[in-house]
């Protein structure tokens, strides 16, 4: 009984993160197809909530990376995963408090290797699998959306630098509607994914799922699916906001240009299995797009922002991921803990959605840009 | 060798190789099909022989574009 309990927290947590994970990320999707007035910002956020969820069912190979990659699956319990997830949960919202530009995807996974650390030590840890899966693809992936987008902006440029721009900027924005579309259907594809990765890693835990082969079910797909898209959608009225008070200076073709690094590198990884951080890929895209214009239009600080939070992010969800799984097993081995420390963590996002508010300074989105007019 | 033993070099440069070909490769090809038609555009009143020929390049390239998106995704959920 206390074992299912755990696991319907479990997987509504495990919902709840996918949420946030598209509420999140909607500015990054969609910052650059608005900020050029490719769409109009309802549009473009129903678009790529619509994708999102057409993305998360596009492909499994990062949900199968996620669930087996990583951790031990025959050691793994509920109370792991869920105190993997909080890790995960607890860096985001304090990321997201600070405006500082975290990973959903680097914090998810260290949050269950803290709580697989703190449970089995490392010996059920997959090291080669972190460094190979995660870190090295983490570092070569906004590198390499920075460098298509630069290469690509700067073709662009010999070829139609001549034209009248009216027609040329029309032809962009038009452009747009698909490299856009591409990016959220990208960002589904992976970031998705590492939910139902997780989620099936929790029921393969509580016994429901045999760990050989890993499959993933359909419910878990659709569920995951929606609640990205639901994320997705509820995040983007907060952008409209930030977008009309602050406006992202980048033509047509860098939005282009920038969609489709972000778009080309993320499905390559998805296609490969390697989970990335979307928010950092779209961020290097959106770089190298500026950067090749003028170098000096791009806001290298966030550059400096990114590769603290890449340093930050993996140690310090993993802290959180085994303080919940120490404090929850204070309380036994079943539901009282993990209910106690969900019931807790609710009051604190409260708290915090409550004092945010009330205090708004500009997030994350409002320094991706490249340049921004007064 | 350590880095080559934990890290699948192969999928890995794989994966650099198909991000590089099609976001430069599709951005290109719409920059060239935006190019034709921008030609033809203007040069659609003047006339001039030249005109089939960048109606055509905006045809093909745009065509090329959106093959290599949809050829993309079919790869992807294949």
């Amino acid at each position: 009984m206390d074992a299912d309990i755990v696991l319907v927290i479990v997987i509504a947590t495990a919902l709840a993160f996918d949420f946030t994970n598209g509420f999140h990320d909607t500015a990054n999707v969609v910052a650059t197809a608005i900020s050029t007035r490719a769409m109009p910002p309802r549009v473009a956020i129903g678009l790529a909530a619509l994708l999102n969820l057409v993305g998360a069912f596009i492909s499994l190979k990062v949900a199968a990376t996620v669930g087996k990659g990583f951790v031990d699956t025959a050691a793994i319990d509920t109370t792991i995963v869920f105190a993997g997830l909080i890790g995960g949960i607890a860096w985001n919202i304090a990321t997201w408090y600070f405006g500082l530009p975290s990973s959903s995807s680097h914090a998810l996974i260290g949050g269950l290797v803290g709580a697989m650390l703190a449970a089995h030590g490392t010996g059920a840890i997959n090291g080669d699998g972190l460094l190979g899966k995660l870190i090295v693809p983490a570092i070569v992936a906004p590198v390499l959306a920075f460098v298509v987008a630069a290469t690509a902006i700067t073709i662009v440029y010999r070829i139609v630098g001549r034209l009248r721009p009216g027609p040329v900027n029309r032809s962009f924005r038009l452009g747009q509607l698909v490299s856009g579309g591409l990016l959220a259907l990208s960002h589904g594809t992976n970031d998705a994914q590492k939910t139902m990765g997780i989620m099936t890693l929790a029921l393969i835990a509580h016994g429901s799922l045999r760990a050989k082969g890993f499959h993933v079910p359909l419910w878990v797909v659709a569920s995951a699916a929606s609640a990205i898209a639901l994320g997705t959608f509820s995040g983007g009225w907060r952008i409209i906001k930030t977008m009309g008070t602050r406006i992202i200076k980048m033509d047509p073709a860098q939005g282009f240009a920038a969609q489709g690094a972000g778009a080309a590198v993320i499905l390559a990884a998805s296609g490969a299995g390697y989970p990335l951080s979307t928010t950092h890929v779209i961020s290097g895209g959106i770089m190298g797009a500026g950067a090749a214009k003028r170098f000096s239009a791009v806001r290298w600080g966030v550059a400096g922002n990114i590769i603290g939070a890449w340093v930050l992010t993996l140690p310090a969800a993993a802290s959180i991921g085994a303080l919940a799984y120490g404090v929850s097993r204070v309380f036994g081995s079943g539901a009282l803990g993990p209910l106690l420390i969900s019931v807790s963590l609710l009051m604190l996002l409260t708290a915090v959605f409550a004092r945010r508010i009330k205090t708004h300074s500009p997030g994350y989105e409002d320094s991706l840009a490249p340049s921004a007019a007064p | 060798m350590l880095a080559e033993a934990v890290v699948d070099v192969d999928k890995l440069v794989n994966v650099v190789l198909v991000a590089l070909l099609s976001g430069i490769g599709v951005t290109t090809l719409f920059a060239i099909a935006v190019f034709g038609a921008t030609r033809f555009s203007d040069q659609r009143t003047t006339g001039g022989a030249a005109l089939g020929a960048y109606a055509c390049l905006a045809l093909v390239a745009f065509a090329g574009c959106l093959a290599s998106v949809v050829y993309g995704v079919v790869l992807l959920t294949a």
